[in-house]
């Protein structure tokens, strides 16, 4: 098993340079990672206790759950990318992919964690699991902003600009993306329309 | 050998026979459903059936024409309707036998006719004030039919020019002071005294926030003048009906609600809505705000189909009722705004109704006034409602135990029913044992509320951990003497070395 991810929890910049210049990565890891986290996620949603549970369990939607895993991160892969591709990164698309997945392994731990605990929790204590949840987050956060800032080799400032770029980007992708759903919903009604019209005449 | 057979499959037969019972049992006109705490619809047995329904052909009178209000005295026990087409006020007694018919009204010596009378109310005197629509004016009049006082418009500076008066319901709490909700007037309830001074408006809303609001403030700020004008006045919202009982309490139905929240009111001698969720439901979606009537309003077209409570009333026990013109639905709560039952429609069956228009308490029976069909429909309640209630109200004096026994029974007929399982898992909770609290859990579970099921979870931990008390401390021992032999393994080899080594050696 590859200890490497693990040694980046702990050592962000050490171990992103790393990443970069000895080209340690490992894109059988990087996916294993990524399914980790869509199972979390889901783990999350059915198995958190009831107290701090918000979700009805009957309203498990695996596509939509999928969409904003999966679907985030590949949309975030490709925007950061486009983005870092502009604003002269060293970047490349594997390096952004393979970085970006290991910087989800705190949020994976501390989630799966946070969920077996919580089922011997009260709701009196429940303050020290949402502690423990919001550091998960913030861990993740900050490895993915030392992973910019190592991989495209910018500037600290620059790394801020380009995140938050990155996720305008993401907003623009998904508005066009709806934009062009839309259009072509328009466009097969009316060619159904015109052949509705067709065949009832004959 | 065959004849035995032959005889067990005669016997099996004639008892199997005997055993089909023909049930017979009435099917409502309309689904019997409540609403979970996830805001589901979710099936229910229905509360109150209808039993019957009154014309005026019927009570010997004539028919009745557009009637638009009813009111009961619960002193005398004698039922008030308003027959506005009809300009006429008909009194009946609990037999529905007509003891009086107002037609006209004596004010010396000359007689005084009513105009679409809309409202009416009945004090504990006997006195009767009528809303008079038409003739835009509250009538006071006594038993007899002489005119005791008549309140015209009021007048002063706070009421806007040009302001119409065209009241609507009129109500009176025990000082006196009369209130009237008149069309149009988004202010509050017009207040009058006992002399018909214009005290004030009471109950001012406040303007509940929307999005469409928040959007339109946006766009003010780029608009001409004259298109700001064109634009949609946001106003407190209107209310729509007004009921006094002997709390004197106003409870008032508000017409529109933009966010569908708090459309019903118990407001106290300031004018503060003193209705608050109760303490079962512990997430409260809307902060402080209730969501009565059905669900948040859905959208058809270009327009908010939404409840529209015209009438409501509160019973003896404090069960509140109200009517929802939209759908023709009438809605039971508790005083903690539990909802309890929902019942009604619109249609032409019996218990559906074309346009309910006024809603009361009668005799244990609620009593629905229909102004298209110019009728009233009868309203009984079932064992299943009568359960609910008597569970409802040991519930609410905080008698848990004795409310186990009736919730329990609720259960078996509706397991869906989540006050019940909140009662039932109060009392459980009460009753401190293990196997208790790990029923009071599942039960808090079902009813989905969290603070309930967290309690029992913590004193049923308690309770575990004090049981296997001897185990927990003996395993932590172990685990602990198993890892200080592991830590130092390497130690002790060392120790054991000379003995084991010279053995070998020697």
């Amino acid at each position: 098993m590859d200890k490497y991810p693990f040694y980046i929890l702990l050592h962000p910049f050490d171990g992103y340079n790393e990443l970069k210049c000895n080209k340690k990565w490992s894109v059988k890891v990087s996916v294993a990672i990524l399914v980790l986290w869509f199972a979390v996620r889901i783990f999350k949603r059915q198995y958190m206790a009831f107290p701090f549970n918000p979700n009805h369990p009957d309203d498990l939607n695996i596509f939509l759950v999928l969409a904003t895993t999966i679907g985030i991160f590949i949309l975030w892969v490709i925007s950061n990318w486009a983005i870092c591709t502009l604003m002269d990164g060293e970047g490349t698309p594997k390096e952004i992919w393979v970085s970006s997945a290991y910087a989800l392994l705190p949020y994976i731990i501390i989630t799966a964690f946070a969920t077996i605990i919580s089922r011997f929790m009260t709701l009196e204590i429940a303050i020290f699991l949402h502690y423990l949840q919001n550091l998960g987050v913030l861990w993740s956060v900050l490895l993915m902003f030392s992973a910019m800032h190592t991989i495209h080799q910018y500037k600290i400032n620059v790394t801020l600009i380009t995140m938050g770029l990155t996720i305008v980007g993401m907003l623009i992708v998904t508005f066009l993306g709806s934009l062009i759903f839309s259009l072509f919903q328009q466009v097969f009604i009316f060619i159904y329309t015109i052949y509705n019209e067709i065949a009832l005449r004959l | 050998m065959v004849k035995l057979t032959k005889a067990i499959i005669t016997i099996s037969i004639i008892v199997s026979l005997l055993s089909v019972q023909i049930l017979v049992y009435a099917e409502s006109s309309y689904p019997g459903y409540v609403y979970d705490s996830w805001d589901k619809v979710v099936p229910s047995p229905n509360g109150y059936l209808p039993c019957d329904y009154i014309t005026g052909k019927e009570i010997g009178i004539g028919d009745f024409k557009e009637p638009q209000d009813l009111y009961v005295d619960r002193h005398k026990n004698e039922l008030y309707i308003a027959d506005s087409g009809n300009n006429r006020i008909v009194v009946v007694n609990s037999d529905f036998k007509v003891i009086n018919v107002f037609e006209k009204f004596i004010l010396d010596d000359r007689e005084l006719a009513l105009n679409n009378p809309k409202g009416i109310f009945v004090t504990k005197e006997g006195n009767i004030y009528i809303a008079d629509q038409g003739n835009g004016r509250v009538v006071v009049a006594d038993k007899l039919g002489t005119v005791l006082k008549i309140i015209e418009k009021p007048e002063s500076d706070i009421i806007p020019d040009g302001f119409v008066y065209s009241p609507e319901k009129v109500a009176v709490d025990s000082h006196g002071i009369i209130y009237v909700q008149a069309y149009g007037v988004y202010q509050g309830l017009i207040s009058f005294n006992y002399d018909g001074k214009f005290l004030g408006y009471f109950g001012s809303n406040r303007v509940e926030l929307s999005f469409s609001q928040i959007r339109d403030l946006f766009w003010r700020k780029f608009f001409s003048k004259k298109q700001k004008e064109a634009m949609l006045r946001y106003v407190p919202v209107e209310y729509s009906n007004v009921y006094i009982g002997e709390d004197n309490f106003k409870y008032v139905t508000v017409r529109h609600s933009p966010n569908s929240l708090n459309e019903i009111k118990k407001l106290n001698n300031l004018g503060i809505n003193i209705l608050r969720a109760g303490s079962n439901v512990s997430s409260n979606k809307y902060g402080n705000s209730i969501n009565y009537g059905d669900g948040l309003g859905v959208w058809i077209g270009r327009n908010k189909v939404d409840t529209v409570f015209v009438d409501i009333n509160v019973d003896s026990e404090g069960f509140i009722s109200v009517l929802d013109a939209t759908r023709g639905r009438v809605f039971q709560y508790d005083q903690e705004s539990n909802l309890l039952f929902i019942f009604g429609g619109k249609g032409s069956q019996l218990g559906t109704f074309k346009s309910p228009v006024a809603l009361e308490t009668f005799n244990n029976e609620i009593l629905v006034l229909d102004s298209e069909k110019a009728n009233i429909t009868r309203f009984s309640v079932t064992s299943f409602g009568e359960m609910v209630r008597d569970a409802i109200k040991l519930y609410n004096d905080g008698l848990y135990e004795q409310a186990l026994g009736p919730w329990r029974e609720v259960i078996k007929r509706n397991s869906n029913y989540e006050l019940a399982c909140t009662g039932i898992g109060k009392a459980l909770y009460n009753k401190a044992t293990k196997e208790n609290y790990k029923e009071a859990m599942k039960y808090f579970r079902l009813a989905n509320n969290k603070k309930g099921y967290s309690d029992a979870f913590r004193q049923y931990s308690i309770e575990v951990v004090r049981d296997k008390f001897g185990i927990f401390a003996t395993g932590i021992l172990v685990i602990w003497l198993i890892i200080i032999l592991f830590k130092y393994r390497n130690k002790y080899f060392m120790l054991l070395k000379p003995l084991t080594g010279g053995h070998k050696n020697g």
